[in-house]
């Protein structure tokens, strides 16, 4: 027999340390590190400097600003002000989300499928297109929505738009779609054999619902109610356009105040020092939100898609709840119809018969031979094609490194990678502002593209590596074993494997990318301007019929781009 | 061919649990043309040696070489990543790639993993010829999706060898398929490989497997080597009662080392066996343990002499197998499991004599451990 080598026991302690230097790992950490730290940093750095210097500019540290904030009345307002505006939004998404899902996943409401479509769809139309719709239907003096109610009610009853409600509505009306994507997902990763068996079991069916079917949803709801909570937290556009006139300061829209010179000599400090405190309350958030997802990830219990989830019969109830759904999908959409309407006036007036004959084109001629608007499209093109490509191809490459690869560093890359998404829009925003003030980069587009980068690149990442956690390892091993360099399997395995995955996410990015507010605003100069950033001067003007006209391109443009997906991947889902 | 030399590996455990030795000083060679298989039981270690060799898991300690070559040296810091090892590995789950053709698939070693790329004629060629080894040829413009079990693992094969690799590994090559199909594949794939004359390392958890196709074995547990041999030799002559129990069932008895005339025999509560056993390991009066396949005893007239290697008993129950026939007999205070030829009818309750020939009892030193003596 041919001979044994035993083991006895091993003493050398050197049996961890490893063998290869990892160029790729640490040559992504370097990225990482420039992209998500860097500002981050630069950040808490401006926020310790002194009143009216900017971090290059000083070597002192200092509390002054954290103790002017914490000192101003101003800030119970606006810790007020935002919690009563998160908790409100948070509260009607959930509600109306939850409606929502449940009808178009779990029962056989009719039209649940077109309902489906428009909800994904409307994710690509911008907050701030949809709230200068809101505007032009219920602002005190011509609003059309309230020159209807008060000749109705002979003047007794008007909206009134510059208020928290209104505020709260129609943040809600844009969140909504956010929570019904996130809740229907989860209607339809669970297995109706859960309640069936609570059903044979003899439990009647309120019993079911409250015993078996809302325990195991919750964890996944509060999740996604802790989600909605953070975008509301971080939302810009609405605010901005609505709140600043109705004086209802919030978080982002007072770090806007303070850093733009539209009231006097921006503040940077006390800025950051907002943007820091922002970014606590945000990290403090995800931390939450993480921990109950895992939580309902443990009560998924099926791993397959072998199971068509059971619908409820609505029985005479289909038609009043196909009713609620349309009447809420006019609502939300109403807003994006009447720019429509003022996009073809020579100017606004509210709809009726007499304007009728006014309908004109005039408006998107004039905007396409601007020069500005010109140079906005062209910005918005670039901006959306790079930073979803740049976002899409980093985040794989990120995924593919962390999954594969054990160890410490994948393990800071994957955090690295995820910790974006605990940062506050505008929080990256001012930080790449004071970074980049002094440099050529500041007044370029490129400004912009690395800010939605940094923005997005938590979902790119999160995304593809869902997407690459679910290639069987050995796919790829395959083709090491083959003799392929690292490169050619990315390039001719993985990638083609999760094609789908990646165009879905391009698209995200792209659209979300192109609806942002808050960069091109934030970062706004004369060659940087970008569609959305448009619409808002031209708003400012005022111009409606041609901010009515750039909005109505802008919203087109991402329908053109969104939509067909959405049919696609509908057919597929149903 | 292949040398593996006191390879370590230690899995970092999560925190609060000790760290995982996966393998634990692991040395064997590997000839030039030998089909070798790794054996063991799940988490033992054997396809954590199996990425080792290929490149894909990258151990602590150690030295790997292949056909002298080091591609693993933990001392002088040596490590060939897989892709230069030029190493054709047929994996469990076949990792067949659903987004190419079968042509592709195949094609893809000689395409991305040779310098010089071949030209296109030339890889077309070698493509048809590795099909045509897996009787696929026919198959070559189908998607990869669209193949049964069978055909993924033909694919997977003809994809290993297309290169003229100077090793194939098969990381259980037969565990995804039915029953009937795993028969035919273990003929064949042997056949195969031996006549392509590749050097071939094979991990499987099925003794029968390993027995059937390899020229040698090598059994791990717990991320050791603990036998090494022909099938022949782990089977018949095994290293210890894991391995003996591993290959195959057996009856584990106490017994005590004596000589008898001029005979060595074990002493056991079943009766007396022939033991070939070294005097200066087991000297009369050591306490050993005999083992007794199933198929190691033949029926003898009842009249037979009682003498050393002839049990006397009752048949306590039986059943046919269909191969064979299992019968449970009593014999002094032991029970033991018998199997006779299935034709050879007997009736619960009847008396039995067996014999057991000289040099088929495997006798090893030291007495059983509680787990391993069959009531």
């Amino acid at each position: 027999m041919a001979d044994l080598t035993h083991a006895g026991g091993i003493d050398a302690p050197a049996a961890t340390q490893r063998l290869t230097r990892d160029r790729a790992g640490i040559a992504l950490l370097v990225i990482l590190s420039l992209i998500v730290l860097g500002p981050l940093l630069v950040l808490i750095r401006t926020s310790l400097a002194p009143a009216g210097m900017l971090p290059f500019e000083t070597a002192r540290f200092t509390l002054a600003n954290f103790a002017e904030l914490i000192a101003s009345p101003d800030t119970v307002i606006l810790v007020r002000n935002t919690f009563v505006y998160a908790v409100g939004t948070v509260a009607f998404s959930a509600v109306f989300a939850t409606a929502l899902a449940w009808l178009t996943e779990r029962t056989d409401m009719p039209g649940r499928l077109m309902v489906r479509i428009v909800l994904f769809s409307w994710l690509a139309v911008p907050p701030l297109v949809i709230g200068f719709g809101w505007i032009l239907l219920i602002n005190p003096g011509n609003g059309a929505l309230n020159v209807l109610t008060r000749w109705l009610t002979g003047g007794r009853f008007a909206f009134d738009l510059y208020s928290m409600g209104a505020l709260v509505i129609i943040t809600g009306l844009v969140l909504t779609p956010t929570g019904f994507v996130m809740i229907a997902g989860l209607l339809r990763n669970m297995d109706p054999k859960l309640e069936d068996a609570a059903r044979l079991a003899g439990a009647a069916g309120a019993t079911v619902i409250r015993r078996v079917t809302l325990p195991l949803l919750a964890p996944g709801l509060v999740s996604i109610v802790i989600f909605i909570f953070m975008s509301v937290l971080q939302t810009f556009d609405l605010p901005a356009i609505i709140g600043l006139t109705a004086r209802i300061p919030v978080f982002t829209t007072r770090v806007y105040l303070m850093s733009s010179a539209d009231m006097g000599i921006p503040n940077y400090g006390l800025a950051a020092a907002l943007g820091v405190m922002l970014l606590v309350l945000a990290t403090m958030l995800i931390q939450l939100y993480f921990r109950f997802q895992r939580e309902g990830e443990r009560y998924r219990v099926v791993g397959g898609r072998a199971f068509r989830p059971g619908r409820v019969k609505l029985g005479a109830w289909r038609w009043p709840a196909l009713a609620f759904a349309v009447v809420y999908l006019l609502v939300s959409v109403a807003p994006v119809f009447i720019l429509a309407w003022t996009s073809v006036l020579p100017f606004y007036q509210p709809p009726g018969l007499e304007a009728f004959s006014k309908l004109t084109i005039a408006n998107f001629v004039r905007v396409l031979g601007e020069p500005l608007v010109l140079r906005g499209l062209a910005n918005t093109l670039i901006l959306t094609l790079t930073s979803a490509t740049v976002v899409m191809v980093f985040g794989s490459v990120i995924a593919w490194y962390s999954v594969r690869a054990r160890g410490r560093l994948a393990r800071v890359v994957d955090l690295l990678a995820f910790a974006p998404a605990a940062v506050p829009p505008i929080v990256v925003v001012i930080a790449l502002l004071v970074m980049y003030l002094r440099t050529p980069l500041y007044g370029s587009i490129w400004l912009i593209v690395l800010a939605q980068v940094t923005v997005f690149l938590a979902f790119g990442a999160r995304t593809m590596t869902t997407a690459v956690a679910q290639l069987h390892k050995e796919l790829g091993d395959a083709a090491l074993v083959a003799g392929a360099g690292s490169i050619t399997v990315l390039r001719r395995i993985v990638l083609p494997l999760v094609r789908p995955q990646f165009l879905n996410g391009w698209l995200w990015v792209a659209a979300h990318s192109a609806r942002d507010l808050t960069a091109p605003l934030m970062l706004m100069t004369n060659s940087s301007m970008v569609a959305a950033s448009v619409v808002w001067i031209m708003w400012d003007l005022p111009d409606l019929p041609g901010a009515s006209s750039v909005s109505m391109i802008l919203v087109l443009g991402l329908l053109l781009l969104v939509v067909p997906v959405q049919l696609l991947a509908s057919r597929g889902a149903e | 061919m292949l040398a593996v030399q006191d390879v370590v590996r230690i899995f970092p455990g999560r925190p609060g649990s000790a760290p995982l030795r996966a393998l634990d000083r692991i040395s064997l060679d590997v000839m030039l043309g030998e089909f070798f298989a790794l054996l063991g039981p799940s988490g033992c270690g054997k396809t954590t040696l199996l990425q080792s060799i290929a490149g894909l898991e990258t151990p602590d300690e150690g030295r790997i070489s292949l056909a002298g070559e080091p591609v693993f040296d933990a001392a002088a810091g040596t490590l060939v990543p897989a892709n230069r090892r030029a190493i054709g590995m047929v994996f469990q789950s076949y990792a067949i790639w659903p987004h190419m053709t079968v042509f592709a698939n195949v094609a893809f070693p000689l395409v991305h993993g040779q310098r010089p790329r071949p030209a296109t004629s030339e890889v077309r060629k070698r493509v048809l010829e590795a099909l045509s080894v897996v009787k696929l040829a026919d198959f070559a413009d189908r998607p990869a999706p669209h193949l049964s079990g069978g055909q993924q693992q033909r694919v997977a094969l003809a994809r290993a060898i297309v290169a003229r690799p100077r090793l194939l590994l098969l990381d259980e090559p037969l565990s995804n398929l039915d029953a009937r199909l795993r028969d035919a594949m273990r003929i064949e794939l042997r056949q195969l490989v031996k006549e392509l004359g590749i050097t071939t390392v094979f991990v499987t958890h099925d003794q029968v497997e390993a027995m059937g196709m390899a020229d040698r074995i090598a059994l791990m547990r717990d991320g050791r080597l603990v036998d090494l041999g022909t099938p022949d030799e782990v089977y018949f002559r095994p290293r210890d009662a894991f391995s003996a129990g591993f290959m195959g069932q057996g009856n584990v008895l106490a017994g005590t080392i004596a000589t008898r005339g001029s005979e060595r025999v074990i002493l056991t509560a079943a009766g007396a066996f022939p033991a070939d056993v070294d005097a200066t390991a087991l000297p009369d009066g050591a306490s050993a343990t005999a083992i007794l396949r199933p198929h190691v005893f033949e029926p003898v007239d009842a009249e037979a002499r009682d003498e050393v290697g002839i049990i006397k008993g009752a048949v306590q129950r039986e059943s046919l197998l269909g191969t064979c026939r299992e019968l449970e007999i009593a014999a002094g205070a032991a029970r033991l499991r018998v199997n006779v030829n299935a034709h050879d009818m007997r009736r619960a309750g009847s008396a039995i004599s067996l014999r057991v020939p000289r040099g088929r009892c495997i006798v090893l030193p030291g007495p059983p451990s509680p787990e391993d003596v069959v009531s």
